[in-house]
């Protein structure tokens, strides 16, 4: 229960109020949305400036939206993440066209390795949020996608410019990985 | 099927066996039946499953309150550029700018057409124009008009000599 009368609010009902021109229903899609978006950012980018700078992209795209938005053709959320996803996806390919490789932004971002484990409660949820933010790249970008954003194969292999049985062939590296890793905790633990 | 298939298949396709290719299904079946080491397999990706689910549906840590702010200013951007009142149109600039340059003369030339029209009109043009039509003749100092027009309009222009005039 919220105290501005908000919380039980459709997303689609408070963006039609901020398009009235209601400040409320602004803060109240931004106190709902931008801690999500934050995550997934920050768990395909590894970099929390950067993750920052597009979550607030995507939210600023939903503002200039929100006149237009048309009810029931998409979810907000959905179409919130799928824009977000993008700009990392974007970025991502800066990064290369820069000239940094895959494995050289990795190790940058390994010097903050929990960063996207801290986002999650829980010790285990923590442990493979942490493995997952280890994989390379493309797979770590594929298992979030996949597992966390419900985007299907073909649509990560568009997304990524790939083949459909590339994308296959990615989550299941990335799985089998993580299952290692997994194994090899719990084989720690019972030690 | 080996362990290492075993373990792909399960990557590729979940921990269910109904979820894998049917000439798949049999071999993995039978391999998890006789293998601990393929139901051990099975279960780690199982489990692994339900830690994506855990994760997907875990309350995301609070967004830092400075980007919050942020997010919010540009809210506000946004509201306040849509209810400004709209601007007035902006003249299109002429497509013969570049011609700019010769206003200056335009201006000076246009008071010269225009007398140079006014003496053209009011005192050639008309004279001519009204005497075009006639033949003028000289007799005795006296300019007369021979015409069939009417000879009102016409007397105006026929000027006495001189000599009448001093006298």
């Amino acid at each position: 229960m919220s105290f501005d009368g908000t919380g039980d609010e459709s997303d689609e009902a408070l963006l039609e109020r901020f398009a009235a021109g209601d400040r409320l229903a602004a803060r109240a899609l931004t106190m709902r949305h931008t801690p999500r978006v934050l995550a997934l950012a920050t768990r395909m980018l590894r970099d929390g400036s950067e993750a920052e700078d597009v979550a607030q992209e995507a939210m600023m795209r939903l503002w200039r939206i929100a006149p237009d938005w048309r009810a029931g053709e998409a979810k907000l959320s959905t179409w919130l993440h799928r824009i977000a996803a993008n700009l990392c996806i974007d970025r991502l390919r800066k990064r290369r066209d820069g000239g940094a490789k895959p494995e050289e932004a990795e190790a940058q971002a390994d010097t903050s390795p929990t960063a996207a484990a801290m986002l999650i409660a829980g010790e285990r949820a923590k442990a493979v949020s942490a493995a997952i933010s280890a994989l390379p790249e493309r797979q770590r970008i594929a298992i979030t996608l996949r597992h966390f954003e419900d985007y299907s194969n073909p649509d990560i292999a568009e997304a990524l410019g790939l083949s459909v049985e590339a994308v296959e062939s990615l989550l299941a590296r990335a799985r089998r990985t993580l299952a290692s890793g997994f194994r090899d905790e719990r084989r720690g633990a019972g030690s | 099927m080996d362990i290492e298939t075993f373990r792909d298949n399960l990557a590729r396709h979940g921990a269910g066996p109904y979820a894998w290719p049917e000439p798949e299904r049999e071999a993995g079946r039978a391999l998890f039946g006789n293998s601990p080491e393929a139901r051990e397999a099975a279960a780690e990706m199982e489990a692994l499953s339900a830690l994506f689910d855990e994760i997907k549906t875990a309350p995301p840590a609070p967004a830092p309150d400075a980007l919050l702010a942020r997010v919010m200013a540009d809210a506000a951007d946004v509201q306040a550029a849509r209810d400004a009142p709209a601007a007035p149109p902006r003249a299109e600039p002429s497509r013969m700018g570049w011609l700019a340059f010769l206003r200056p003369l335009f201006i000076g030339a246009a008071p010269a057409a225009l007398g140079l029209w006014l003496g053209y009109a009011v005192l050639g043009g008309d004279v001519a124009e009204a005497m075009g039509a006639a033949e003028l003749a000289q007799n005795d100092g006296d300019i007369v008009v021979l015409d069939d027009t009417d000879q009102d309009e016409l007397l105006a222009f026929a000027w006495p000599a001189a000599q009448e005039i001093w006298e």
